[in-house]
């Protein structure tokens, strides 16, 4: 029990809510670069990347940069690759840079993200998984759960009603 | 300022659903806040409103402000946002004593119908009042305060957005459970005496104080989430203690306070009792209605005239742009305008006010210039009164739409909109009354079922007038205003079925009897009253057809933008052939089949001579499914190209493409639209039921009567979701 909740905390040591899963965190040029991921887990689809920059020094967060994302994978043996601009405007949190990247397929992917700061340009890289699209059915369960969860209050309604209904009725002579 | 502190008072995360809930629940309390002072003398009560618009306020800035954008990089601010929803926001909303506010704000029929057997169920209460109890109130605060901040389950919820919701549900509600019984805020008194608030609070304290100190004294990282993400000037650990002192000074502050009161009130005053409220008398009550800001139904005619010559003159400039304009759907007007929003706006007016398109239609008002030409002296065809022509039209739109591109082509919508302009002009022109609204029109007539669904229609005030009145103006007319023209006879009109919002009858009544009434959305479909100039719709076949077919068109005009069909009718040897075979199949074949079927089912409990008017009623049931299908399809064009409409407009004026709209889906859509199919599938069920249940007295009788038009909805259902999740075409953008 106790390795297991150790284990537990060490993989929610690499999880972060809201800004997403904590994918790499890698220093580069004196600039501490932090990719997350979300949904959580990331699947196939439109996913969010959004990147921390932070002076590698003192950790104060760096709002000016231009940031990069390029994510690529194999097919066929070759390399296909997207990259798109990180931008605060796309985060909702103002000290990251967010972009929507379409990952057309599940697999292993490869994150790039490339900051230009102050006349400095740093690059880090690393691994990115990639989970198969959920079925809708389960993205959307709880949509798919009122419905019988309210036929079930409706008949309860409809047994109560009744209910009162005999219980006020007049006794039979 | 700081660029750091600029950026996070700027990351505002709102969150669609939740602003809705809060807005909904602010709602119904003002609703029902405003009721109570029409009924009560006691009216000096702004400060319960105040109070529970600050706890909305509240957790909106626990859940959608900076705190929520950075509660996964500081504990601070995520501390803070616990306090908030454990300490404030459920006491300021607790003392408003929302209960009776807001069961006065719901609609009276859903409380007396949907909630009273369970508000009056005696295991539910007495469940209840088990919650509020102290000792199991205060086991479930300590049970939520301390298990959420265990690191086992704390580093749970920073792990999933779901959990991290659960925790601050969590928090909130068993927080309400919490103060319930410090604050009572009723109805009904607890038995307890006061002074066992006073332990109470102290014992919440005690737990409080015990989580705060482990956060202030811990000596090292009890959540390692915040030791991968460090930001500014404090160490991990400074935040931790920093963390723990919000929750710690605050918090007891918060709860040793009412501790003060509750000593100081016993003290002072021990027999102090509050004067009960009393009701104001009928004559007041209707006093402080008539003080309710409302547009008077006098000023109706003049609001209509005014919103036609706005139509008209957009529609000018449309059809214009349509057809010398350049030919590129998305930096067109006629390409963008009436198909994104245009049909989207005219469907969700009808569902939240009314038929406002017909009331503002453009065809009428140049039609009624023309009358003063043209002689309007012919009598409509008898063997045409009916909706069969109009069906025919609806079915030709809906081919016309996919085969020939009509939303593709600015040149082909303007000519469309010359048709109809055409059209009503002759007709009208040529017929005496409103022929071609009511017989011709097929917009007209997709209004008139979705406005079976609208919450307000055009109807009596008090039918009492309408009895000593012998000269029926609001159907003859008199020399101020026309009669109806749809031959609508308002003590007999029933919903909004052929009703345009002409608002003639209003004009024309002299006791100011015809107003804009407010009704219950779904009782015109379930319930099957004479109504004037249309009868009982179980006699009308031509209403069940266009019923079907406004209903399964729904469904075909949306799939006809999904990948598989759009590959399926365009990957064949003639796209036009195949999408008049699909759209045959769809509205025409495939509802006649599910009919007769379903009729046939109803043979095992109903006799022959009930068979088709039941039926038809069941056919009727299926409106609400049907209309949630376009709203869910409109939705969806609407969604993702509202913004189409400046680039487009901007071009007109200036002629220059100033910016292009890109194609993106908000993140909230998809929920939406699933939330309006659910509504629509709810209903369309509770409307089978209660076809049923008058057609069959016995339990089973009904369900077996109501399971084959059930299945017919769930199919629909499960269709549209399926269509939901397609990839689909956007309209009006460039792609």
């Amino acid at each position: 029990m106790g390795r297991f909740i150790a284990a537990f905390l060490l993989a929610a040591a690499l999880l972060l809510a809201d800004g997403g899963t904590l994918q790499l965190q890698k220093q580069s040029e004196g600039l501490l670069i932090t990719l997350f991921s979300s949904p959580v887990p990331l699947r196939a689809g439109t996913g969010d990347l959004s990147v921390m920059v932070q002076d590698a020094k003192d950790h104060s967060p760096i709002l000016d940069a231009h940031v990069l994302v390029h994510v690529a994978r194999k097919v066929n043996g070759e390399i296909r690759e997207v990259a798109l601009p990180a931008t605060h405007a796309k985060a909702s949190n103002k000290m990251l840079y967010a972009a929507d990247v379409p990952f057309d397929a599940a697999g292993d992917w490869r994150a790039t993200v490339d900051v230009a700061s102050n006349g400095k340009t740093a690059s880090v890289s690393g691994p990115l998984r990639v989970l198969p699209k959920q079925p809708p059915i389960l993205a959307y369960w709880p949509f798919f759960l009122v419905i019988p969860v309210l036929i079930v209050l409706f008949t309860l309604n409809r047994w109560l009603k009744r209910r009162r209904q005999i219980g006020s009725a007049p006794p039979l002579k | 300022m700081d660029s750091a502190l600029n950026a996070a008072a700027l990351s505002w995360p709102i969150d669609a659903p939740t602003v809705l809930i809060l807005a909904l629940a602010a709602l119904v309390f003002v609703r029902g806040w405003m009721r109570g002072r029409r009924l009560l003398r006691e009216s000096d009560d702004s400060m319960r409103l105040l109070s529970f618009f600050a706890g909305l306020a509240t957790v909106f800035l626990a859940v959608d402000s900076p705190l929520d954008a950075f509660d996964s990089f500081s504990l601070s601010a995520h501390m803070t946002q616990h306090l908030l929803l454990i300490m404030i926001a459920p006491p300021l909303i607790l003392l408003s004593r929302p209960v009776l506010p807001l069961l006065r704000g719901l609609p009276k029929r859903f409380v007396k119908e949907g909630l009273a057997p369970f508000l009056t169920w005696k295991p539910l209460r007495r469940f209840l009042a088990w919650l509020v109890s102290p000792v199991v109130a205060l086991l479930i605060f300590a049970g939520s305060m301390i298990g959420w901040h265990l690191p086992f389950f704390y580093e749970l919820a920073l792990s999933s957005p779901g959990w991290h919701r659960l925790e601050h549900a969590t928090f909130f509600w068993a927080n309400i459970i919490f103060w319930w019984h410090v604050i009572q805020p009723g109805p009904g008194k607890s038995k307890l005496p006061r002074w066992t608030a006073i332990p109470y609070l102290l014992a919440a304290d005690i737990v409080n104080t015990a989580v705060s100190a482990s956060l202030v004294f811990a000596g090292k990282l009890l959540y390692p989430s915040y030791g991968a993400v460090h930001t500014g000037s404090m160490t991990l650990l400074q935040d931790q203690s920093f963390a723990g002192t919000i929750m710690w000074v605050p918090g007891s502050f918060i709860y040793l306070l009412p501790v003060a009161a509750i000593a100081v009130s016993m003290v002072s005053s021990p027999n102090r009792r509050k004067a009960r409220p009393v009701l104001v008398s009928a004559a007041e009550r209707a006093r402080r209605k008539a003080l309710r800001f409302r547009i008077p139904a006098s000023k109706f005619p003049l609001l209509r005239r005014l919103s036609q010559w706005v139509l008209l003159l957009v529609a000018i400039a449309v059809m214009a742009d349509g057809f010398f304009g350049p030919q590129v759907t998305a930096i067109n007007m006629a390409g963008v305008l009436p198909w994104v929003h245009w049909r989207a706006l005219s469907v969700f007016a009808l569902l939240v006010l009314g038929n406002l398109f017909c009331m503002a239609c453009p065809f009428t008002l140049v039609r009624d210039i023309g009358r003063k030409v043209l002689p309007a002296k012919l009598h409509w065809p008898r063997r045409l009164r009916s909706k069969w022509v109009a069906i025919g039209l609806f079915v030709l739109y809906l081919w016309s739409y996919e085969a020939l591109g009509l939303w593709n082509s600015p040149w082909l919508t303007a000519w469309v909109m010359v048709g109809y302009f055409a059209g009503a002009l002759i007709i009208d022109g040529l017929f005496r009354g409103a022929s071609f609204c009511k017989y011709v029109c097929p917009i007209g007539q997709f209004h008139f079922v979705t406005s079976l669904l609208s919450p307000r229609e055009v109807g009596v005030k008090r039918p009492s007038v309408c009895e000593s009145c012998h000269t029926h103006d609001c159907i003859r007319g008199n020399e101020h205003a026309r009669g109806c023209e749809l031959d609508l006879f308002q003590p007999r009109k029933s919903g909004n079925l052929d009703c345009t919002f002409c608002m003639d009858c209003v004009k024309a009544c002299p006791h100011d009897n015809v107003d804009l009434i407010s009704i219950t959305p779904v009782k015109a479909i379930a319930a099957d009253p004479y109504r004037s100039s249309i009868g009982r719709l179980s006699k009308r076949s031509d209403f069940t057809a266009l019923a079907l077919i406004v209903v399964f068109g729904a469904f075909v005009n949306a799939a006809g933008m999904v990948s598989p069909v759009m590959s399926w009718e365009h990957d064949g040897f003639s796209s036009k052939l195949m999408v008049g075979a699909f759209i045959l199949l769809g509205v025409i074949v495939a509802p006649a089949i599910a009919f007769l079927l379903a009729r046939a089912a109803n043979r095992l409990v109903l006799p022959s001579r009930e068979l088709s008017s039941a039926a038809r009623r069941f056919a009727l049931a299926l409106v609400p499914v049907g209309i949630a299908m376009w709203a869910a399809h409109l939705l969806y064009h609407f969604g993702t190209g509202w913004m189409a409409a400046v680039p487009v407009v901007e071009r007109a004026i200036t002629g220059v493409v100033i910016l292009m709209s890109m194609p993106s889906v908000p993140g909230w859509l998809t929920q939406a639209q699933l939330g309006l199919l659910d509504a629509g599938l709810l209903l369309t069920l509770y409307i089978a039921w209660h076809v049923a249940t008058q057609y069959a007295t016995r339990l089973r009788a009904a369900l077996t009567l109501a399971a084959p038009w059930t299945l017919v909805s769930f199919a629909l259902y499960a269709a549209g979701v399926w269509i939901l999740f397609q990839p689909m075409q956007m309209r009006g953008l460039m792609h």
